[in-house]
Order: structure tokens, then sequence, then C-alpha cells
């Protein structure tokens, strides 16, 4: 099964700190969101993934496609404002 | 430098269509220049690129009636055998000018602004709108059959059903003797008699004529622009709208000719008009119903944009940029109401705004009561604003729901979410532009508030390059970002601010009174909360 490699930097913290997840291409990358966030000990729905050019991602696709559009690294972003009033 | 009169000719042409034929003779292209003659001066309306000059009847058949070819530029050669309607002037490039040249004699155009050339226009022209409604023979050899073409003969009057008359071709010519110039407006309807070969026909008569073509009857409907000089005859007008006609003909065989070798069926065609950038007027396009704008994506690019000279970067003559189509903006919807601001004062300060046109969407629009929660899907609805009015999409406005719904569709919410008051940020205003519109967005993530007035070179940059609206969220609030006026010696930055939280109706003093629409400074950020923006990226595409 072909799988691809992501470098992912949380911006959030100054020390710039990263993981590298390797998962198959198929996944969805709603499912690389999730596996970062928790890597990174973060909650997956107030973060959010962009490319290092700061291309926002969308996440209706699979890992094999952002990796083939925007390659390996990735930045992890905390979303702003998503409570309930 | 003022040239020798052109036997007390004049030409005036505005800068940008100059700036275009510059371009063109740069790039060695040729072309003609076109517009009309008011009391002996030339007002040049418009200019068409083509390396075939010579074939005179095709290249009017682009103007609407009363605006002819007027003269031709080019670099290399000069033609002097041209068969257009009237003698025209050659245009070239001397000392990096254009210089203008006419029976021995060489001047140089005087260039005027776009609005002042459209005032000429509108000062002594009245504009007709020739309305056919009709349908026309076609053979199945794909052309128009002789009995079409009769539309367009010595015999045909035309009617104005607002002031119930008849004009035609008649031996005095004197038009302004026949009717006062007075009950002429703007935009007024006529429509045509069909000529008939004697007039005393009074019973029906029934032809038939053998023939080895099947034909086919096929409905089309036209509204031609024709522009009347006040000054005309009638016979003028007659020519005139027989040329709006011809047009109009000209452009239903091209595409019939096209259809008849690839299909069995024939397409419905429409017209559309478009505002070209530089033209005083507009100008008349056919399409056929059937194919979309995607599928017409090869034809805008490979013949409609060089004709107009115009690069292929951004849409001009998609069905969404025409001006016939009620596009549904809804008419309550405040316009660009920054405009009427004055600009900042910033020592060395520049302004740098949204290009083209956006509606300003809020709380409380269209009795939605979204007061509290709806502030980043009404920035959205802003945003998307701008790609409908700039001719990117015909897609309309979505709605709260909808744009919930699509959220659900990418997988970045639950099902659950839909129908609920839960608030969005920039990353999901990304995710529904990107899936509803196709349209990509760059994230801008600024860690703290007090760093945004830093980013104003940045965004600077966003609106000289790509020109669209920017949606900001962060420290609990949402907001749309029109423009920065940036200093380049201070680096101060004031930030142009539409803010969606506003619940009033659409009142314009109101809104710019009270900040609504505004230029802020770097204090009205939360210095200390994170912000991201969503940088919409326009596509590139025509």
């Amino acid at each position: 099964m072909a799988k691809v490699t992501f470098k992912i930097i949380l911006t959030s913290d100054p020390k710039l700190p990263y993981k590298v997840l390797s998962v198959p291409e198929t996944t969805p990358f709603t499912a690389v969101l999730k596996f970062a966030a928790e890597q990174f000990k973060v909650p997956a729905d107030t973060s959010a993934i962009i490319t290092n050019d700061g291309i926002g991602i969308n996440p209706a696709q699979n890992a094999g496609n952002v990796f083939l559009k925007h390659g390996s690294e990735l930045r992890l972003i905390p979303r702003d404002r998503v409570g309930h009033s | 430098m003022k040239g020798k009169d052109l036997d007390g000719e004049n030409i005036f042409i505005t800068d940008n269509i100059l700036h275009k034929v510059v371009a063109c003779l740069k790039a060695d292209r040729s072309g003609v220049l076109v517009g009309l003659t008011i009391r002996g001066e030339i007002l040049i309306t418009g200019c068409l690129s083509c390396d075939d000059i010579t074939n005179t009847s095709q290249i009017e058949t682009w103007l609407p009636g009363g605006i002819s070819v007027k003269g031709e530029f080019n670099q290399s050669k000069n033609n002097k055998n041209l068969s257009f309607s009237e003698p025209i002037f050659h245009a070239s490039l001397i000392n990096h000018d254009v210089i203008i040249s006419f029976d021995q004699q060489k001047t140089k155009p005087r260039t005027i602004t776009l609005t002042e050339a459209r005032r000429m226009l509108q000062d002594s022209t009245f504009s007709l709108k020739l309305i056919v409604n009709t349908k026309v023979d076609v053979m199945n050899n794909g052309r128009l059959s002789v009995r079409s073409e009769n539309l367009i003969s010595d015999e045909t009057t035309f009617f104005v059903p607002s002031l119930n008359i008849l004009i035609k071709s008649c031996d005095d010519g004197e038009f302004v003797k026949c009717f006062p110039k007075s009950d002429f407006s703007n935009g007024m309807e006529v429509k045509i008699v069909k000529s008939k070969s004697s007039s005393d026909n009074v019973a029906p008569v029934l032809s038939c004529q053998p023939s080895s073509h099947a034909v086919y009857q096929v409905p089309v409907r036209f509204d031609g622009l024709c522009y009347v000089n006040k000054d005309s005859s009638s016979n003028k007008i007659v020519t005139d709208l027989n040329m709006t006609l011809r047009c109009f003909l000209h452009s239903i065989n091209v595409w019939l000719e096209s259809y008849n070798k690839t299909s069995t069926s024939l397409p419905v065609l429409q017209f559309f008009d478009f505002n070209v950038p530089g033209w005083c007027h507009p100008v008349s396009i056919c399409y056929p119903a059937n194919q979309s704008d995607d599928d017409l994506a090869q034809y805008r690019r490979e013949t409609l944009h060089p004709l107009f000279c115009e690069s292929c970067e951004r849409p001009i003559f998609r069905r969404a940029n025409s001006l016939n189509l009620d596009k549904e903006f809804s008419k309550e919807l405040l316009v660009n109401p920054h405009e009427t601001l004055p600009c900042p004062k910033l020592v060395d300060g520049k302004v740098y705004t949204v290009h083209g046109l956006y509606s300003y969407h809020h709380y409380m629009q269209d009795n939605f009561n979204d007061n509290g929660w709806g502030c980043a899907y009404r920035s959205l609805q802003t945003l998307m604003s701008w790609f409908r009015h700039q001719g990117y999409t015909n897609k309309p406005i979505p709605t709260h729901h909808e744009i919930q719904q699509v959220l659900v569709d990418v997988g970045d919410k639950p099902k659950e979410f839909v129908g609920t008051r839960k608030w969005i940020g920039s990353i999901e205003v990304n995710n529904v532009l990107s899936e509803y519109l196709g349209v990509t967005s760059k994230i801008m993530f600024v860690s703290q508030g007090s760093e945004l007035e830093g980013r104003g070179r940045e965004l600077a940059m966003h609106f000289d390059n790509q020109g669209t609206p920017v949606m900001i969220g962060g420290g609990v609030l949402a907001h749309t970002i029109l423009g920065v006026c940036f200093s380049e010696t201070s680096g101060e930055t004031r930030f142009l601010i539409l803010d969606p939280h506003y619940t009033g109706g659409e009142d314009l003093k109101t809104i710019i009174d009270k900040g609504w629409c505004g230029w802020k400074r770097g204090s009205f950020w939360d210095q200390k909360a994170y912000y991201n923006l969503c940088l919409p990226q326009r596509p590139t595409l025509c």
C-alpha cells in the first residue's frame, strides 16, 4: 500500500516543533488533521493544516492528492473562533 | 504637441485604448480603431486587433450600429486598398508616440478619460435598442436562407412603439424635420417591420419553393444597440439600424455554420452585452445556449480576448459578466460603500483597496437573525459577492445553512452542524470558497493582534496583485478587510474595515458615520489575541 509522508510544523509554538507522519495515500485528509493534532496534543476541531506557503487545504481530498499538489511540508495552525455563543 | 488638424478633424481617444494600441504595435500586431464622427471630430470608442483587416464587413459585425471603423493601426505596412465605407486614417508608433496619418498629414490623437469619452458619446447620440424577436430560416446545409437575409434591404422599415412612428429611408433624408429630436430618449426600443415587395398585398399568398434543402426555423432574440447621431438624417439612421441587423445575422451565421459540420441539432442562439475595458459602449456577443461558459472557454481565449486586445487574466465575456442578465444582486444591498470615504491622513501613505465591486452583507439581512453568531458567515457572503460581481461565477450567495452543509460535505464538520448557530472562522471560509467556488485562498496566521500592523506591506501586495476582499477572524470577532493604507517611510498601516456586525438597514450615511465601514488603526485589533486571515486568490481565467 502506497504511503505518503508529511512533516507537520506546529506554528503556534515559537519553538516550531514538528512531527513526521506517514499515512496511506488514500487516507482522507480530515483524518490526517486529526492524527497530527493528537500527536501535538492539541484539539483537532480547533486546528487546521495549511501548506508551507500558507495556502488553505480543502479537506475533501485524500493524503496522496495533497502530497502531489502541495508537497510534504505542512503547518498546523489554531483555528479562529470555533466556539458556540 | 498639437499637429495640424486633419481636415479640421480632431481625433479623441481614451488613454486605455491608446495604451492597448501601443501594446499591439509594439508586438507587431495590427488592427482597427472604431468610433463615430461627431460634428467633424472623431471619437474613438474602441479598438479591435485582427491580422487581416481587409475583411472589412466582418470586422464591422462586432460593432453596435452607428459605430464604424475610423482608422487602422499597424507598424509595418500602410494598407492603401482597404474598402471600408469611408476613408480611414492610419496609425503607427513613431518614437514611442502614436501618430495618425491621413492624406499626407500627420497628427497626434487627443487623449481623454473614459468618463469624458462616454459623456461625448452620450451628448451627441441617443441609443436605440433594436429588438428582433423572430425565427430565421436555416437550411440543412447550415446556411441562413435567402429569405432571412431579406430582413435587410432598402425597403426595411423600423417602428418605434413608444413614439408610434416609422423610420424608413426617404428621399429628402431630413430626420430632424419629421421627428422632433426631443422625443427620442436613450434606450428607446425599435422593431422591424419586415420588408414587403409590394404594399398592396392584402391576401395571404402561398408560394412553393422547390428546394433541395430542408428548412428549419430557429427562434432568435436579439436586443441590438445602435448609436444614432443626433444630427443624423433618417437615411443614416436606417443605415445604422441595418448595420445592427447585419451584425446580428452574421453572428448567427457563424455559429450555425460551425454547428452544421459537427452535429445534427441546431442551437438556440442568445446575445449578451458586455462592457469591455476602455470601450465607451457595450458590445454584443452571441453564444449558443447549449454551451456552458466552460465549454466556451476556448472560444473566449482564442478568439474574443485577442480580438479585443485583452489578456486572459480576468473574465470579461462570461455570461456572468453580461449586462443583460438580471444578476439577482439584491437591489437592496449596498455595493462598495467604502468608495465615499476620504483617504486616511498618513504621511507617505499609499492606499491599496479591493478591485472591482462587492456587496455589503451583515447581520439580520434576508430576515435572518444571526445576531451574535453569523459574522463570519456574512463576511464569507461579502467575499462571495465579489466573485459574482466580477463574473467568476453565477452561483447564488449561499445562506448560513447552505454554508454549513458545504462544510459537512467536505468532511470538516459533522452532519449535526447544520441548523446550529455555531461560529466559523477563516479556515471554514477557505473551505467553503474552495468547495463551492473552486477558489484557493492563502491563510495568514498572526500570533498576536499587535503584529497585524506589521503585515501592512503583505496586505498591500495582496490588494495590488489579487484585489480580493479579505476575511479576518480572531479575538472572537470576524471582519472583512477591504484595503490598507500603508506608509513606506513609517511602516504605519491603517485598515479599511467592513463590519458584518451591523444590524441596521442599508443606510449608507449611518454605515459611514458610525464607522461600520471605515478606516481603523492597528489598535482596532485585540492586541493579545491571535488572528487568521483568509486571502482569496483570484483565479486566472477568462
